[in-house]
């Protein structure tokens, strides 16, 4: 009976979240769901970050309070993997609260749509980023709907991380969730002449598409895929098991390519 | 046994998939342990006389000798001419076992008096109604796609307009809401593990109104088996939903 995977892939989740209580402290109870899950699903640790989905702007007293939550989480068990949720509008506050979070622990960075991956205003975040050589996991898309494009227009997409690339060569980056809704598919194609070692991209998301998991290795490459749920836990172990991988590249998936990334780490 | 409630066949307009076919279809669901499935047509979604689609489907599962582990189910347009023949003749002559709506698609209201009266005629052949919520997630739409889902609660309101009918939804989350007692639900984005929705959806509507369902080839069928196998069920309920539920409303 297909239940989960393999205890020997030492499965890691690098894109989950935990939202806590209302005063943003952690929600044990939420810790501890996560965590269940993740056993019944043979995923050993998780990568998660508290971002607010809905402000267009986050000020870095709230940006403090979200990330305390991380840390209280990576605290309450080490099976869990602080990303440092910013808002680039905050400009040069954020290299202190990346030194803050990262001298706790963190292992990455993790944005949401305030500004593209691109853009001149991420210089800051991506700058430190580098010099402590952790990834920037970016919340991403090709919504094609009328309504998140209204509410995200500044979501970025594949074209946007391959101009990061060159904008930012010395910065790993890590798309969000290629099932995350928007056509996947022109994703893909953008992608398909990526060659940078500073590329990564997710699986996780909502979406279980035919092909889409086997699809995203053969544009981009095992070695630039990760495992990862972004809290639709079944959908995301589901279709990593359909891809039918080869041992190699699920081991690369689920744990073997976050080794690498976290290796890179300099301070 | 495992029998998959919500299956396609065909091209699809929008995308190409992997798997069009009936014989390549059975042979991946075999692979994964499923052992019957309904199935409609994705022409009979994008064809004018959408009909045509139903007739195909009818004529591949005849020449491929495949009605033993296919339940075709119609997809018919209530605004187009002579709905009321051809959902006869799917039923009658042709054996189709289910009904399925894709009002976004045929330009109709759910709410619509000509929605009403195609489920009150599937009820007349005592035929189930699938409706799913979308057939494509409305954030990857092709700009020919409609632009946003079906709603649970206006499915779950049409469902009470015509209580005759037995309704399945296809395709919808699982919402904290009262669901009328003709509502029948497909697992494929309830939640069994993180955040779990399916003790929700049994305590509402009991294990003898869900079913076990992936929509393949255009959906990957692992993550509903995970789904499925998570699920809280005891060893009856787990045989309702596998396919006990599935045969009663299909007639298999």
């Amino acid at each position: 009976m297909l239940l989960k995977l393999a205890d020997d892939l030492q499965t890691v989740d690098i894109h989950n979240h935990l939202w806590g209580n209302k005063d943003m402290s952690l929600n044990v109870a939420e810790a501890e769901m996560l965590l269940n899950a993740a056993d019944k699903l043979g995923i050993h640790r998780i990568g998660i970050s508290n971002p607010d989905p809905v402000l267009e702007f986050v000020p870095s007293d709230v940006i403090r309070q979200r990330n305390k939550l991380v840390i209280e989480a990576m605290q309450f068990s080490d099976r869990f993997i602080g990303f440092c949720y910013l808002d680039p509008n905050n400009g040069e506050e954020s290299v202190t609260e990346i030194e803050r979070c990262v001298n706790l622990g963190m292992a990455g960075i993790k944005l949401y749509h305030q500004l593209k991956i691109q853009h001149e205003g991420q210089h800051f975040i991506m700058e430190t980023a580098a010099k402590y050589g952790i990834p920037v996991l970016m919340h991403a898309g090709k919504c094609c709907d009328p309504d998140t494009l209204s509410r995200q227009p500044r979501l970025s997409n594949a074209a946007d991380f391959m101009e990061a690339l060159e904008k930012y060569p010395d910065t790993m980056f890590i798309q969000g969730h290629i099932g995350g809704g928007g056509d996947w598919q022109w994703n893909l194609r953008c992608l398909e002449t990526v060659e940078s070692d500073n590329y990564f991209i997710d699986i996780s998301g909502s979406i279980v598409d035919a092909n889409m998991v086997r699809d995203t290795v053969d544009a981009v490459g095992a070695s630039r895929v990760l495992f990862a749920t972004d809290m639709s836990m079944e959908e995301g172990v589901g279709k990593l098991m359909a891809a039918r991988l080869s041992d190699k590249e699920m081991k690369m998936i689920c744990s073997g390519n976050w080794e690498r990334i976290a290796a890179r780490r300099k301070r | 046994m495992l029998f998959d409630i919500s299956c396609l066949t065909g091209s699809w307009a929008f995308r190409k998939l992997a798997i069009q076919t009936l014989p390549d279809l059975k042979k991946h669901l075999e692979s994964l342990g499923i052992s019957g499935a309904a199935v409609s047509h994705n022409h009979a979604v994008f064809y004018q006389n959408c009909h045509d689609g139903n007739l195909e489907l009818a004529e591949e599962l005849a020449q491929c000798k495949l009605q033993d582990y296919f339940a075709p189910v119609a997809i018919l347009n209530p605004t187009y001419a002579v709905w009321e023949r051809d959902l006869e003749f799917c039923v009658k002559t042709l054996g189709f076992k289910a009904l399925k709506l894709v009002p976004k698609y045929h330009d109709y209201e759910l709410s619509s008096n000509a929605c009403s009266e195609i489920m009150a005629a599937a009820a007349e052949l005592d035929i189930p109604v699938m409706i799913p919520m979308e057939m494509v997630n409305f954030r990857q739409r092709h700009h020919m796609e409609p632009l946003t889902p079906l709603s649970l609660d206006a499915i779950a309101e049409q469902a009470k307009k015509v209580p005759q009918a037995k309704v399945i939804v296809i395709g919808a989350p699982v919402a904290d809401m009262e669901y009328p007692e003709n509502l029948y639900f497909e697992i494929s984005r309830s939640r069994s593990c993180y955040s779990p929705t399916m003790p929700l959806l049994k305590e509402r509507i009991g294990a003898e109104r869900i079913l076990f369902g992936s929509g393949a080839p255009m959906r990957e069928v692992e993550p509903a088996l995970l789904k499925f196998n998570h699920a809280d069920f005891t060893s009856e309920e787990r045989e309702l939903v596998a396919w006990k539920n599935a045969a009663r409303l299909l007639k298999l």
